[in-house]
């Protein structure tokens, strides 16, 4: 990996790592503030939404930490890109829907906008290139000397 | 003042910003529709009758925690009256539910249950002694006038809305949960009763 490359992977790293620790922080210090913006999506069950409130938010505190430590960084990034596709969906499903609520991404005080799906679309470029950088293959050193002619 | 209180004072304002602590805690103020003071947990709503989200709150998820917990003293829950100034009844709806709250818990009971049953109504006309007469008798209506007529009806109000404003509330419903004096969670708009419900259940052991 060049230089440059390894910057841009360290950034992409630290930024969704950020990300999702800081939202995952503030969704677990107002557990009931959070439940009531999931109840605004108008899509989860009832009996599930205290659940989803409660636990929801270490998964991305972990995801934070995890991407954090670099430890694979395979599946976190996918883990990362994964829910961040579903971030999207939801805020598209939710607007396409119509419905006047809050997003409760990072706070709770921001209604549903196309800003906020914007905003929330723009970490899924870095998460995407996590995603490609650590599947591309690598050519390793011994697949290159036996690819070199005797 | 002492360079020692000026800097416990900001000491003070800076750890109730970090935290979202309310500045002055609304112990001692607002209408107790449930359980004692002393009960483990307390439930403080700041409240505005012609509010539609406030009637969702009281009649879905409040009356429910009144039978559930408070009726066995596990929460206390306390209203305090914060009318908005874009609804135009409000404020008057809130003086005479402070007015009732001084003939007794069961009255004003009966009267935020008819207050918010009816809001669409009197939200409409104006007319909120209709509302307030299906809930109590004509003698204690006619009590209710009387006590209407003290400054001091107008007074506590101001001062709820005053304490309101110093917690921070920017909209109704918000809530406070409480331990003790320990402030447990901030909660603006609605919340289902299940939500809140499984929550409390965590927290009284």
């Amino acid at each position: 990996m060049t230089t440059t490359l390894r910057i841009i992977h360290w950034i992409c790293r630290c930024l969704l790592a950020g990300v999702f620790i800081y939202s995952g922080y503030v969704k677990a210090k107002a557990t009931l503030q959070f439940a009531v913006a999931i109840t605004g999506y108008q899509i989860v069950p009832e009996q599930y939404i205290y659940p989803i409130a409660k636990y929801f938010p270490w998964v991305e505190i972990a995801l934070g930490l995890i991407l954090l430590s670099g430890l694979k960084i395979r599946w976190s990034s996918i883990a990362a890109a994964g829910l961040m596709m579903f971030f999207i969906v939801l805020l598209s499903i939710t607007l396409y829907r119509g419905i006047d609520t809050n997003c409760g991404c990072f706070g709770f005080g921001d209604r549903i906008t196309w800003k906020t799906l914007l905003r929330d679309g723009s970490f899924f470029v870095p998460a995407m290139y996590l995603v490609i950088e650590s599947w591309w293959p690598k050519r390793s050193k011994t697949s290159r000397l036996a690819e070199t002619p005797a | 003042m002492s360079i020692h209180a000026f800097a416990r004072a900001i000491f003070a304002v800076l750890l109730a910003a970090t935290f979202s602590l309310p500045v002055q805690s609304a112990e001692a103020s607002g209408q107790i529709l449930g359980g004692a003071p002393d009960a483990p947990i307390r439930i403080e709503v700041f409240s505005d009758f012609q509010c539609p989200s406030c009637r969702g709150l009281y009649l879905d998820v409040m009356r429910r925690v009144l039978s559930d917990y408070s009726s066995q003293n596990k929460v206390c829950v306390v209203y305090h009256e914060f009318p908005l100034q874009i609804h135009r009844y409000s404020r008057e709806a809130a003086l005479y539910a402070e007015a009732v709250s001084r003939l007794g818990r069961q009255q004003l009971l009966k009267v935020y249950d008819s207050l918010f049953m009816d809001q669409a109504q009197w939200g409409e006309d104006g007319k909120l002694e209709v509302s307030i007469s299906k809930a109590i008798s004509l003698a204690d209506l006619e009590k209710v006038k009387k006590i209407m007529q003290d400054p001091g009806i107008n007074a506590t109000v101001e001062k709820e809305i005053r304490l309101g404003m110093q917690n921070q509330i920017e909209s109704t419903p918000t809530f406070f949960i409480y331990s003790g004096q320990k402030q447990l969670q901030k909660v603006v708009g609605l919340l289902s009763y299940v939500s809140l419900k499984t929550y409390l259940n965590t927290i009284i052991k």
